[in-house]
């Protein structure tokens, strides 16, 4: 009997062992367990729509708009991602182009809670203190002008810097500005 | 009334030889002597040279006074001579005037005086004969500071010069400008 119950209490010791391993290992994903209906549906939430779009970027330059023509992953369900594409594709010709004196990069490109606008956020202000506002209106034309040209829909555009309102000694970025721009 | 850019604390632009504090000050001041000349009107710098001031006093000091015109300057250096007239403007579109508003936040200000500022905007505010001297560019209605809180008719004229002596040409060009300006609001 004793020997009996010996048996028993060996055989449950090893499963709740294994069980345990097999526990911790799936807690750790070193097994990853999936599920052929589970695996269909997430594939259903989450699409993998990129394709390769040509994009048109644009620059005020030498008193007349210049134009590029890039190839983009294009996003078919993400409009925050192809803003932030657009606007940084911009940002770089305006660089190149010398028309802004700092490489700047967008950090993050986010839509309101209440789709209303597009908020676009810079690792640092675009205006060196030099320009002139003429300078400086052109730039941001220049960016709408290549958001508008790409079909992006939302019709206002805040600008931030390091998440915070981008101040400008000439300029007024505490307000959006509407995606048709001022000309 | 005149604005010119910068304040005790606050010099404006670099230029090649001093810098826009200063040079705006003599701008707005040999503007102001012309003008008083040729107008009988009286003409007013928002502040003294010695003086801080920030926007929203400089518009709150205009509407208080009830002003018929306020006229802001900037200057910068560049390689040419031109003029970029701005009005106040933070809407794509025309915007819908409700004369029922009596409440006007800081940016909508400028709506009190939208109509009259479209109707200066159609004039050709500046002489064609400036043309041979400086580039002259088309009034641009954006959401610029320096006009902000303003509720009559407001305009910002932008310079260039090469060198500081440049600043003198423009005085008669100007004041030619604000005459017109003043003959079609009046």
């Amino acid at each position: 009997m004793l020997f009996h119950n010996k048996k028993i209490y060996l055989i449950i010791a090893a499963t709740t062992f294994l069980v345990g391993i097999l526990y911790y290992t799936w807690r750790e994903e070193w097994i990853i367990i999936r599920h052929p209906w589970w695996h269909a549906h997430q594939d259903k939430i989450t699409p993998n729509a990129y394709t390769k779009k040509k994009i048109t970027i644009y620059a005020w330059y030498n008193n007349q708009w210049i134009q590029e023509q890039n190839d983009a992953i294009w996003s078919e369900n993400n409009e925050a991602e192809n803003i932030k594409h657009l606007t940084q594709a911009s940002l770089n010709l305006l660089f190149e182009e010398e028309i802004i004196k700092k490489k700047i990069h967008v950090e993050t490109t986010l839509n309101t809670a209440d789709n209303s606008e597009f908020i676009i956020i810079f690792d640092r202000n675009p205006f060196s203190k030099q320009l002139s506002i003429h300078e400086k209106h052109m730039i941001i034309e220049s960016i709408l002008k290549t958001l508008r040209t790409n079909n992006v829909q939302n019709s206002k555009i805040r600008f931030l810097v390091n998440h915070q309102p981008l101040i400008d000694a000439h300029l007024d970025f505490l307000q959006s500005w509407p995606i048709e721009g001022f000309l | 009334m005149l604005s010119p850019s910068g304040h005790a604390q606050d010099t404006g632009r670099p230029l090649l030889d001093g810098f826009e504090r200063g040079a705006t000050r003599q701008l707005a001041e040999e503007v102001k002597k012309k003008l008083e000349k040729k107008l009988s009107a009286r003409i007013i710098l928002t502040h003294n040279a010695g003086e801080v001031i920030t926007q929203e006093q400089k518009a709150s000091f205009a509407n208080r006074l009830n002003i018929d015109l306020y006229i802001a300057l900037t200057i910068y250096n560049d390689d040419s001579l031109a003029i970029n007239p701005y009005y106040y403007k933070n809407e794509a579109f025309n915007p819908v005037v409700n004369d029922r508003l009596t409440f006007y936040p800081t940016q909508k200000a400028y709506l009190q005086s939208a109509q009259k500022t479209a109707a200066i905007v159609q004039q050709d505010i500046f002489s064609k004969k400036y043309l041979t001297t400086f580039k002259i560019n088309k009034p641009v209605g954006i959401p610029v500071k320096l006009l902000e809180g303003v509720t009559t008719s407001a305009f910002l004229f932008e310079i260039s010069i090469k060198k500081i002596d440049d600043i003198l040409t423009y005085v008669k060009p100007l004041t030619h400008a604000i005459r017109k300006i003043i003959d079609v609001i009046s």
